[in-house]
């Protein structure tokens, strides 16, 4: 019945291109859910992506421990569809870039083989200081190659390296130098800054490709920990037991147990909301004395707070991020909410509960989605806002606008006649080449001008009352709590999430070919009663996150 | 030397800034600051064969001195790490030389003739003994109790002295009185522990002032944070037809010889005498201080505002027609810029029209307040059991320091209201955490009288004051503004403004304002001195509305404890 009505949805949405090669072949199992059979994707192209900066020094943090310091600047990431995880599939590696890492290799490869570090890092002892010893160095460069490539280095890499350090050695006369030589070569790889995708023939389904162990280890752990695969994970890759499925979900049920799952969390949340715009973010401050770094900081790390103890803490319904009234203050959000806090506020989070007829009502009234304007710091932007709803949280692209676009009516705050953003932004729709996409946007983000944009509540602007009604899906609303609870109910607003889980995992959009399988997933996810953890466990345990539909590069 | 943290520096500086007082040497771990030890107000002196008229006390019998000096003595001030108190050792020279102490006599004093007699014979005295207030030696930023072991009264006996001197300026209040020892024997404290030594604060020690919780607080409580404190010295543009200016050459030379003043001059050349130097300071007859000793040049006069408006509180609850009440010279009354009537704020008579001390101009009110923004002495004012925010006979004020820092906008102008402040346990500012009973009038918040009151002021010396009370009139955008006034001991504030190179820092005359001081003093009548030792000062107070977290009952023994621990 399910599927039927599925279908029919494809059907209307023109998405059935693909679902052809769909076969149902896998069953979904969990406990109190009706089974169901699993469409067969097709996967996508595998990927190439490139380590972002925190994920760079969570590698070199897990991998030499959390001592050593990784210097330097990184390039920019970009946000492509809506997501930098995809962005990370489509950048480069520019020359200023590459000096950047090649010096970041060599500090990091010196601290590494320090005498402070060594002793720990360095688990074999050289026959000669002065000489290449050829054990202890195959031992450490395997080591540590096979964990920076997160995959065992091929002979060819071994001995391209080996034969670096041993002439390292030689002319420097010291066998730390020359091994460090080595290392460094390793960490200015691009099978380090680079996450490489292969693929391999899938057994199970003759004539098809899917990840190769190894590459579906990395997808595992950046997906659930933002890090690379720990040994552990690694050695279910070299075994095979991440091919079994019972070895898998031993492997995703630890990587799900580790604290390391929560930074997985936070970065992913971190990306669909857009939170790298956090960096440099500043408000007026003559206008907005409230606003500072630490507000900043603070409102960003509550709704991640929020989102965590909701999601995972909780194992909470992804829904009720919409409309919930539990978050976390800290000293400074407290001023900003304008309630006191106690002493687990200075210099950590106070659990709290908004009361019933606050007008704070889940994830976008608080001050972090609220702030998130980099283009308006003495003003609120009901287009910014609205647009960031429609495309972070339901995934429904705004276009861009006109490029000759007039903004003077709507950014005139003082303008006597119009003093609420409203009334701005009604008289800026009178161009039709603005209307069509500001009536996208607009009515909902219209609805939070209630709040101020450093996220402070606020019921007049310029002496005239706020009118923040409007309809949305049809449902007509008087307040952002009323908008709240809608969005709550949008089936858009889940299948985002599933879209965006699934896209940050394999560093792409999905292919057509592969939106049946992801719509199932979005029922699946319904099913589960929108159970952040059990759509994670589902995604990545399932065939479709390994399929590979497109030929990909060969390790060596 | 004193062995201290750098956290005491910046104290240091000040002081050196402020009272010209403080020389700092600094070695590789340890530094000690000195000053120069004298001090204004009582002190006795008791001479053999010699009859003094104060009738009062241990030292009836005795003569009473206004001042006194211990030229050249650099007395070690304990600088302690950043929470740790102490208490201070005896001005006086150390045993084991001759010295010299000079000591001055208000010109009725019924012991003047005695003195000046022996100091016109020169007669040698085998001894004699002075008694030194231990309260009135206190360095400025000297806080909490008189230690047990620590007599109320220093005492030195002088060995083999002389009244070596006894310059006389036609005018002067004083006359002073140098006199020369062979020897001195400090006759009730050990030298060993000249220095002094650690203030030990027991929680029992300290008032029983908690907040009441924002959060939890079931009746009403609301919170401010004090935002500014200064002198209510600045009650319009117009006050000040013409403003103080630090002393000239009609102040420095008026006691020196011509050839003084030719080998002054020669010596600074263009750039002529420079506040706080010894050409500066020494400019009274005999070449003595003339900033530790005010009292024995004339009067050089101090300009005063010329208003009648002033800001403030009626203290005395006279409006200044009929008989003076008990206790309040008769004096003239202000009238505030509101409209209030009765106004006692003598101070403002003083310090309107110094540049340094006048309100939120005032460079010395700068620099503290600018200390206050940091968090270096958080202070919050507190009104709970509020159950109606326009008239309410029984509320509760309190005054409550915190540790935590007031935040303000990037700019650094802006205090940002709202934020939470848990209250410090730290001694040195739970000693003058205080809790009084009020009331609310027409919204406005009013305290009844604390007999005393002490405001640790952090930068600024201990504000003490007698007979205070507190107003607080709320604004429209949730704050309050503020008055603390009540009367102040003239000659502790004068002790403190006993500095040269403030004198050129903040444009006044030490002897000028001394007797401005002493003229406009109007309350705490002492039947003993015949003097009003105090003069009603108000300080304005400005605050944004915050919250107070109470320590939880956790934390409460842990905190305590500590607190004792600190304190030993």
């Amino acid at each position: 019945m399910k599927t039927a009505k599925t279908l029919k949805r494809f059907s209307k949405s023109g998405l059935l291109v693909g679902a052809a090669s769909a076969l149902l072949t896998v069953s979904f199992t969990g406990s109190g859910v009706e089974a169901a059979s699993e469409l067969v994707s097709p996967g996508g192209p595998p990927t190439v992506r490139r380590l972002n900066e925190e994920q760079y020094k969570r590698s070199i943090a897990q991998i030499f421990g959390a001592k050593i310091t990784v210097p330097g600047r990184f390039e920019p990431p970009v946000r492509e569809d809506g997501m930098l995880a995809i962005g990370d599939s489509k950048v480069i590696v520019t020359p200023t870039g590459l000096e950047q890492y090649a010096d970041r290799a060599r500090e990091i490869s010196a601290e590494v083989l320090s005498d402070a570090n060594r002793a720990n890092l360095l688990t074999c002892t050289p026959a000669a200081a002065d000489r290449f010893d050829e054990a202890c160095a195959s031992q450490f460069l395997g080591k540590f190659g096979k964990l920076l490539f997160r995959r065992p280095l091929g002979e060819r890499e071994l001995a391209s390296v080996m034969d670096l350090s041993r002439r390292a050695t030689q002319s420097s006369g010291s066998f730390n130098k020359g091994i460090g030589a080595g290392l460094t070569s390793l960490l200015v790889s691009p099978y380090f800054i680079f996450r490489v995708e292969v693929a391999e023939p899938d057994p199970a389904r003759p004539g098809t490709q899917r990840l190769d162990a190894w590459s579906l280890a990395s997808r595992l752990s950046f997906l659930l920990w933002n890090a690379p695969p720990d040994e552990e994970l690694l050695d279910a890759a070299a075994s095979g037991a991440l091919r079994d499925p019972a070895g898998l979900n031993k492997q995703v049920d630890r990587l799900m147990a580790s604290p390391k799952f929560v930074d997985g969390t936070r970065a992913f949340f971190s990306d669909m909301l857009a939170f790298d715009q956090f960096n440099g973010l500043s408000k007026d401050s003559a206008i907005y004395p409230i606003f500072n770094p630490q507000l900043r900081n603070d409102a960003q790390e509550q709704s991640l707070l929020t989102i965590v103890d909701h999601l995972l803490v909780q194992d909470g319904d992804y829904r009720d991020l919409f409309t919930t009234k539990k978050t976390f203050l800290s000293r400074s959000l407290g001023a900003l909410f304008g309630v006191p806090v106690d002493y687990r506020a200075f210099g950590g989070w106070m659990p709290y509960t908004f009361p019933a007829n606050d007008p704070h009502s889940g994830l976008l009234t608080l001050p972090a989605f609220l702030m998130l304007d980099p283009s308006h710091e003495g003003r609120s932007s009901p287009t910014i806002r609205g647009k960031s709803i429609r495309e972070n949280l339901l995934c429904q692209p705004v276009p861009l606008p006109p490029a000759n676009v007039n903004f003077q009516i709507v950014q005139d705050t003082n303008d006597p006649v119009r003093k609420t953003a409203r009334l701005r932004l009604t008289a800026h729709q009178e161009s039709p080449a603005c209307a069509g996409c500001h009536r996208i946007t607009d009515p909902m983000g219209l609805s939070l001008e209630n709040f101020d944009p450093v996220g402070k509540y606020r019921t007049h602007e310029n002496g005239v009352p706020i009118d923040a009604s409007g309809k949305f899906n049809g449902k007509e609303y008087a307040n952002s709590a009323e908008l709240m609870k809608i969005l709550r109910e949008s089936p858009a607003t889940t299948s985002c999430v599933v879209q965006r889980t699934f896209e940050y995992g394999v560093g792409r959009k999905p292919t057509s070919g592969e939106e049946p399988w992801l719509e199932q997933l979005n029922m699946r996810f319904a099913e589960q009663k929108f159970r952040y953890r059990a759509l994670i466990r589902t995604l990545v345990t399932s065939p479709a996150f390994q399929a590979v539909s497109a030929p990909t590069l060969a390790a060596n | 030397m004193t062995s201290a943290s750098i956290a005491g520096k910046p104290a240091c500086r000040e002081r050196l800034r402020t009272a010209g007082k403080c020389l700092f040497a600094i070695g590789l771990s340890t530094f000690s600051i000195s000053a120069q030890a004298s001090y204004i107000g009582d002190g006795f002196v008791s001479i053999p064969e010699v009859k003094g008229h104060w009738q009062a006390g241990e030292h009836k019998g005795w003569i009473r001195v206004e001042a006194n000096d211990w030229p050249g003595r650099l007395r070690k001030i304990r600088s302690g790490r950043d929470g740790e108190m102490n208490y201070n050792g005896p001005l006086g020279a150390r045993p084991g030389g001759p010295g010299k102490l000079i000591v001055t006599l208000g010109v009725n004093n019924p012991d003047l003739q005695s003195m000046r007699e022996l100091c016109n014979s020169r007669r040698a005295l085998p001894e004699l003994t002075f008694a030194e207030s231990f309260e009135r030696s206190r360095p400025s930023l000297d806080l909490g109790p008189r230690p047990a072991i620590v007599p109320e009264y220093w005492l030195y006996k002088l060995k083999a002295a002389v009244v070596a001197d006894c310059p006389y300026a036609d005018g002067a209040a004083e006359q002073a009185f140098v006199i020369t020892f062979k020897d001195i024997d400090w006759l009730n404290w050990d030298v060993a522990k000249a220095n002094g030594g650690p203030l030990v604060v027991t929680p029992k020690d300290l008032p029983d002032v908690a907040p009441r919780d924002s959060g939890t607080s079931k009746s009403g409580v609301r919170h401010y944070l004090i935002t500014w404190i200064g002198l209510a010295t600045d009650s319009s543009l117009t006050q000040c037809p013409k403003m103080n200016t630090k002393p000239g050459e009609d102040e420095f030379f008026k006691f020196r010889t011509q050839e003084q003043i030719a080998e002054i001059r020669a010596r600074n050349g263009e750039k002529g005498v420079t506040a706080g130097s010894p050409d500066s300071d020494n400019r009274g007859p005999g070449g003595l201080s003339a900033v530790n000793l005010p009292g024995i040049v004339p009067d050089p006069g101090l300009l005063a505002p010329d208003s009648k408006v002033a800001l403030g509180l009626d203290l005395d609850g006279a409006d200044g027609a009929g008989k003076a009440l008990k206790g309040i010279r008769p004096h003239t009354n202000f009238t505030a810029p509101d409209g209030r009537t009765s106004i006692d704020n003598q101070m403002y008579n003083v310090m309107g029209c110094v540049p340094g001390f006048r309100g939120k101009q005032g460079y010395r009110n700068q620099t503290s307040n600018a200390r206050r923004a940091d968090g270096n002495y958080t202070t919050l004012v507190e009104v709970s059991g509020v159950d109606n925010d326009r008239n309410d006979n029984n509320v509760e004020i309190a005054l409550i320091y915190s540790l935590d820092k007031p935040i303000r906008d990037t700019s650094g102008k802006t205090f940002v209201p709202g934020y939470t402040f848990r209250p410090t346990k730290a001694p040195q500012y739970a000693l003058y955490n205080h809790r009084v009973k009020g009331r609310i009038v027409n919204g406005v918040i009013l305290s009844d009288r604390m007999p005393k009151l002490a405001i640790n002021l952090g930068q600024d010396p201990l504000l003490e004051l007698e007979q205070a009370r507190m107003r607080f009139e709320p604004l429209g955008d949730g704050s309050v503004k503020g008055y603390i006034g009540g009367y102040e001991d003239w000659k502790k504030l004068s002790v403190n403004r006993a500095s040269g190179y403030s004198e050129g820092l903040f444009g006044y005359s030490m002897p000028g304002l001394w007797y401005s001081l002493r003229r406009n003093a109007d309350g705490m009548f002492n039947p003993q001195t015949g003097e009003y030792e105090g003069i009603s000062t108000v300080y304005e107070i400005d605050t944004v509305p915050a919250f107070m977290t109470a320590v939880p009952p956790q934390q409460k023994t842990a905190t305590r404890a500590q607190s004792g621990k600190d304190a030993k």
